[in-house]
Parts: structure tokens; sequence; C-alpha cells
């Protein structure tokens, strides 16, 4: 048993020696300079030419980013000379549109004016108006400026009484106004409010919505509890 | 003749060095890779690259031009 393990000892001793002696042939060895080229090759490329490289990705990656940019600019740009050219076109008809949904007051008083107009001009009685709740004024805040505006919708009820011709007439009127009216419901009766019955005589409730621009925000804080849609 | 000019060393560090310059490389070419796919974000606000519709139905405008026009002064309407 111990011999043989002083055989295989003798043995390694044999290789390993002959191995040393194997490395110290010189045709096994490698040329200093040669190894020395290798790690300072290495040692640039780390310390140099990767972080060239890192930049040059990093910049032409950048490049290709804002020439994405650069696309979107340029449509957004067409876009807005597009709609320039347009709003200088129909410049003139804007002023329409404000008539139609104020922008800068519910204009309350002048929509009840208007209806009271129509009333006469259509021989109507009108029997009565109810809008909605409006902030007409508030010294704290004005809800009707500022670029968060949005349509507010203004309930209105209208209750007049007159012959069939002439509520056709009061209702085409009141249709084709400039300030836009939705109606949602028209209740025809045949007799008036006031429980008189009168020969040809019928009554009509008209139910619908208006709409003005307004901070709805604001509003909430004046109007409290009041919902606006 | 045959015998190799200057200092010789063990092949084990020729095997490192090749080592080295191949793992040196390959660092180069997967930091290249990262940087190509790394998102860059450029600066400009995002409204401005928001799309903007440049379309306006001058068909309602002219609806709304039609329309009876009723200025009402508030002030001396009696």
């Amino acid at each position: 048993m111990s011999e043989s393990k002083q055989t295989l000892a003798s043995r390694y001793k044999h290789y390993a020696l002959d191995i040393k002696r194997y490395y110290r042939i010189p045709a096994v060895q490698k040329s200093l300079s040669l190894v020395l080229s290798l790690f300072i090759t290495a040692f640039f490329i780390i310390a140099a030419i990767r972080p060239t490289f890192i930049t040059i990705a990093s910049l032409q990656k950048s490049i290709v980013e804002s020439e994405k940019v650069l696309t979107q600019l340029n449509t957004k740009v067409r876009s807005l000379e597009q709609a320039q050219r347009l709003w200088e076109e129909n410049m003139g008809k804007i002023a329409y549109v404000d008539s139609s949904i104020p922008t800068t007051k519910a204009d309350y008083d002048s929509y009840i004016k208007t209806i009271e107009i129509i009333a006469l001009e259509s021989q109507v009685f009108l029997e009565g108006t109810n809008l909605g709740d409006a902030l007409l004024y508030s010294s704290i805040f004005d809800p009707y400026t500022g670029t968060e505006r949005e349509g507010i919708t203004l309930p209105v009820t209208i209750s007049v009484s007159g012959t069939y011709p002439q509520i056709i007439q009061f209702y085409k009127s009141l249709t084709s106004l400039d300030r836009l009216l939705d109606p949602l419901s028209v209740t025809l009766a045949t007799e008036g409010k006031q429980g008189k019955e009168q020969q040809g005589q019928i009554s009509m409730s008209l139910s619908g919505n208006i709409q003005y621009m307004a901070s709805k925000s604001l509003l909430e804080k004046a109007l409290p509890g009041k919902e606006k849609r | 003749m045959n015998k190799k000019a200057g200092r010789q060393v063990s092949r084990i560090y020729y095997q490192i060095g090749v080592m080295t310059l191949v793992t040196s490389i390959l660092w180069v070419m997967l930091s290249i890779y990262q940087a190509v796919n790394k998102d860059i974000d450029v600066q400009v606000k995002k409204e401005m690259l928001t799309p903007l519709s440049a379309e306006l139905d001058t068909e309602v405008l002219d609806e709304l031009v039609s329309r009876r026009q009723m200025k009402v002064d508030v002030d001396n309407f009696r």
C-alpha cells in the first residue's frame, strides 16, 4: 500500500518536473513584448476606445430621436399654419360662436329679454320662464375668465299659451335663435295654467338646455350643491 | 539563428493576455449595445409634441351665421 503511494508520488514528481522542464523550453514560451502588447491593447480598448464608442453610439441615438422630434414638430408647425389660415378665413364668424355659447358671462338677462321679444312677436302669452342657477356676479373670483373654462349647461323651462299657429311660430323662433337651445321636452295642453279654458287656446311647456362657458371648479365654489354638467 | 530574440515568458501569461483582450472587446460591444438601446429623453415639452387637429367644421359656422341674430340691449330694453 505504502509502496504504491511512493510509486505514485515519484511518478507525480517525475511528471511535474517534466512539465516544468516543458515550460522552460524556448519553443513553448512566448515573447514578453507580445504578452505586454496584448495587455496594453486591452487596457486602451477599455480606457479609451470604449468611452469613445459609447459616446458615438449615444450621439447617434440622440440624433435619431431628435430627428423624430423634429418631424413631429414640423407636422405641428404645418398644422398650426393651417389652423392660422382657417382662423383668418373664419375670423368674422367667431363672434357668432360667442353669441351661441357665451364665453364671458351666463347672459341671463339678455336671453330672458329675447324670449319676451319672441313671445311678443309670436303673440303668445308668456306664462313663465325659469332658468337654472348661474353666477351673475362675484367680487371674489371670476369663473368667466381663464383657460380652464368648459361648457356649463343651464336648464331652461318656458311656459307659453296661445293658439296653435302662434305656439308653433314661437317654438320655431326660439329654436332658430343665435343662442343655441337644446329642447329636451315639449308638453302641449289644451288648458292654460290659470285654469281658464279658452276657445282654441293651448299651452306649451318647453324644457331644454342652453350652454355657457365658465370654470366648473369656481362655479362649484360659488354654487355649492348644484351639480353642473 | 533559431534562437528567439528578447525575454521569454510562460505561455500562461500569453493566454491570460488573449483572454483579457477578448473580454475587453466583448465589454466594448456590450456597452455599445446598451448605449444604442438606451432611451434618450429629448428635452421638449410634451405640449409642443401633442398633435393638433387643424380642422374646422365650417358648415357649423355657416349654420350659426344663418341663425337669427338678436342683440338685446338689456339696459335700454324697457
